[in-house]
């Protein structure tokens, strides 16, 4: 059992380290600080993951012969403790995250050769067309159909819950391509342009005041036969692998250590009903120190699964475990970060972005102005990706054998 | 970056895996039911094992183990429940003794000859370590000091021969090693929670030669108390795999309704729940065990914080392992209540969750 670093790991790190100096701006960061969501807007997003392609650094985590770096896990994670701290900006977790390595896995030559570098580039903006209005944890019951004719799919149906569909120029679906017994079995993954007559985007404002995810509705849509990603009936195995992907060797936890720092920080401002200041609240340390634990605690569930990994172990359904511990967490902290700015944790303005300049002027700071659009936004990380409840499922059926 | 064990901790897990597996409740019962509460061949079969040897350090006659080596072994006698008390009567004070290098009386201890035990805790000092009851006076020679006062909770008292017993010298942090024979020594038994006996020790003007005192501060004293807590934390780990191994097993084979109660989906989700406290008990320990001791303050006051951290997940283990075992749960007749008990008592040695926390706080 070791944890140490080669001399390798610290040159690296003084690289990345270095490349943030440089590169990572203030402009950015002030993005990154006052988004409520965890996707920021593509004027910041784009522009970050410019740098990082010309850095050569954006698609690190995929396969080498698609342009991945072959990191080992602790370089891997060394660059995401540094970005964290850094504050820097997360580049679009659709694209380079979930299509990416599907189309590593599951793509024709020819899709590879085409969608890849663009995603890489940043050319090509991402969607995940998965949930439908009466589709969410029962996902394989899903009914938006495509049909071949004449070496095109025409797609009729609607897609919910669509992150950021408003900016993408593609969408992945999932779609049914045949009505069987089995409803898993007629799923076909299939890639559609998003510019088309047959396809409307609907804008679904969170209670957050937040425009990120959407309704998209296909009326005869098309898209050509080339544009599916493996065989028909196969969608469902794909999936499933995209969904293991999302939450395998995740690096959630520096993120959530800088966030519980700043909490820290924070509190040494805030005035606590006695005159003093809240970094004395005795009930407010126990429960930053309780958090922090926790947060601690899944470093290094997620170094273990990095290691695992490395060692040629899949990570598998445990995955399910970083994704629950994580959303709780997540949570949690921004409930504490919320109730810690008292009354001015209750502005929630609905301007966007909150760092334009004609954005209403905070009061009490800026990190006071996000934090309830924060704390609202965040009530869907333990229903998004697979709800608390699936995670469990999942966990008890695949893990303890229920 | 690695966790897998070595495979002489593998060596040493599967060692106390052999010893501790045949215990069963019945034996357990039977073990406890003698005057001491326990079967000293088991401490001779111990020391045999290398068990107490690997604490001291090897030109002391131990091994020399790492605290990753000794963790092994504490996770090991928690899956399996073990009733011997080698946290609390051989690494505790085989590690004080290594700190001190009281060589003469080290290998009496690490042949396992001879039982040690840490008489630290005060009737009024609740989590306190630093003594204020138990004062040290200078004897009627110059070569002796006499020591009068009361102490709690001495875990594995009724086995020692020797008693380790913390006092204030005007004010000075002392640790005197004392016969559990000497004048003036009372003592009276009572049984804890995981049936093993301790004591309270009086002492009436019981007068020891100086060189009782061992050559030991009161931050030493502290790091071995945080080395002790991480092990402490992993057999909690160890206690807590086990009441969830025999809880899923257990809700399988239950039927009600017609059905396994581990069909229930609440039963399910709630068994989760546990799976992934224990995920990450497991995560902190590592961490704990691979945290670079920059100062000793800092690194000891982590330790606190990981064992609050475990202990807190530890104690909802085995709530919901009583819970999900029905009435069973609540019968002295299963393993699961036994697991229960002794992290009870793991989890407010040298303070309980909320005292560690609070240790933590001036570093977290």
């Amino acid at each position: 059992m070791d944890m140490n670093y080669s001399e390798a790991d610290l040159a690296f790190r003084e690289e990345v380290r270095s490349f943030l100096k440089d590169k990572l701006t203030d402009r950015l960061k002030t993005g990154v600080e006052r988004t409520p969501g965890v996707f920021v807007e593509p004027d910041i997003g784009l522009e970050w993951h410019q740098i990082l392609h010309e850095q050569g650094w954006i698609s690190h985590r995929w396969p080498v012969e698609f342009g991945g770096k072959g990191w080992t896990p602790m370089q891997t994670y060394i660059l995401e403790k540094e970005f964290a701290i850094a504050n820097a900006p997360r580049p679009a977790p659709i694209s380079l995250g979930l299509i990416g390595p599907v189309l590593c896995r599951y793509g024709t030559p020819e899709q590879q050769a085409k969608f890849l570098p663009r995603i890489r580039s940043g050319e090509d903006f991402w969607a995940q067309g998965y949930s439908e209005p009466s589709s969410g944890s029962d996902l394989a019951s899903l009914s938006m159909s495509a049909e071949l004719i004449d070496g095109k799919y025409i797609l009729n149906g609607s897609k919910i819950w669509t992150t950021h569909a408003q900016h993408a120029n593609w969408i992945f679906c999932l779609v049914r391509t045949q009505v069987s017994e089995k409803k898993q079995a007629g799923i076909t993954f299939l890639l559609v342009p998003m510019d088309q007559a047959g396809i409307e985007v609907t804008p679904i404002v969170s209670m957050s005041g937040d425009h990120e995810v959407n309704q998209v509705f296909f009326d005869n849509a098309q898209t050509r036969l080339e544009n599916r990603v493996g065989e028909e009936g196969q969608g469902w195995e794909i999936a499933k692998f995209l969904l293991q992907n999302e939450r395998g060797g995740s690096c959630f936890a520096p993120r959530m250590l800088v966030s519980i720092d700043s909490l820290e920080k924070a509190a040494n401002n805030i005035a606590n009903s006695d005159g003093s200041t809240m970094n004395n609240d005795g009930d407010f340390k126990r429960r930053l120190a309780k958090l922090k634990l926790r947060a601690l605690a899944l470093e290094f569930t997620e170094l273990r699964i990095q290691a695992d990994i490395a060692n040629g172990r899949p990570a598998g359904p445990i995955t399910s475990l970083t994704k629950l511990v994580y959303s709780n967490l997540s949570q949690d902290v921004q409930t504490l970060r919320n109730e810690l700015y008292g009354y001015d944790g209750l502005q929630l303005p609905y301007d966007r972005p909150l760092y334009a300049d004609d954005a209403p002027q905070a009061v009490g700071g800026a990190a006071a102005q996000v934090s309830l659009a924060s704390f609202l936004n965040g009530r869907a990380s333990t229903i998004y990706g697979g709800s608390n409840e699936v995670q469990k499922n999942i966990i008890a059926k695949r893990i303890l054998g229920l | 970056m690695n966790f897998d064990l070595s495979e002489t901790q593998k060596l040493f897990h599967s060692t106390v895996e052999r010893f501790t597996r045949d215990v069963d409740v019945a034996a357990r019962e039977k073990i406890r039911s003698t005057e001491h509460a326990y079967d000293t061949n088991r401490w001779s079969e111990l020391a045999e094992l290398g068990l107490l040897a690997i604490v001291a350090n090897e030109d002391q006659g131990g091994l020399g183990g790492s605290l990753i080596d000794m963790s092994t072994i504490a996770e090991g006698l928690g899956s399996n429940n073990a009733l011997d008390p080698w946290l609390e009567n051989g690494a505790l004070p085989i590690r004080l003794l290594s700190k001190a290098n009281k060589t003469d009386i080290l290998d009496s201890l690490i042949d396992g000859t001879k039982i040690a035990a840490l008489a630290f805790a005060e009737p009024n000092s609740r989590y306190n370590l630093f003594p204020n009851e138990m004062l040290a006076t200078a004897g009627h020679g110059a070569e002796t000091v006499v020591l009068n006062g009361e102490k709690r909770f001495v875990m594995g008292g009724a086995l020692a021969d020797y008693l380790l017993v913390t006092a204030s010298d005007n004010g000075v942090f002392g640790i005197y090693c004392i016969p559990s024979d000497s004048q003036g020594l009372e003592t009276h038994r009572y049984q804890l929670s995981d049936g093993s006996l301790a004591t309270v020790v009086s002492l009436n003007q019981t007068e020891v030669p100086a060189s009782s005192k061992l050559a030991i501060t009161f931050e030493q004293f502290k790091e071995v108390v945080a080395e002790t807590c991480v092990l402490c934390s992993a057999e909690m780990l160890g206690l807590s795999q086990l009441l969830l191994n025999d809880t899923v097993s257990y809700v399988k084979e239950r039927e009600q309704f017609g059905v396994s109660i581990g069909s229930f989906q609440s039963i399910q989700h709630g068994l989760v729940d546990c799976f992934s406290e224990l995920e990450q008990m497991r995560s902190m320990l590592y961490r704990t065990l691979l945290l670079e001791k920059d100062t000793t303050a800092d690194w000891s006051a982590n330790v606190l914080g990981a064992k609050s951290f475990i202990a807190d997940g530890a104690n909802f283990i085995a709530r919901n392992a009583v819970q999900y075992h029905g009435a069973m749960g609540i019968t002295d007749e299963v393993t699961i209540g036994h697991a229960m008990k002794r992290i009870l008592i793991l989890s407010r040695m040298f303070g309980d969750a909320q005292d560690n926390l609070n240790n933590y706080l001036e570093v977290a």
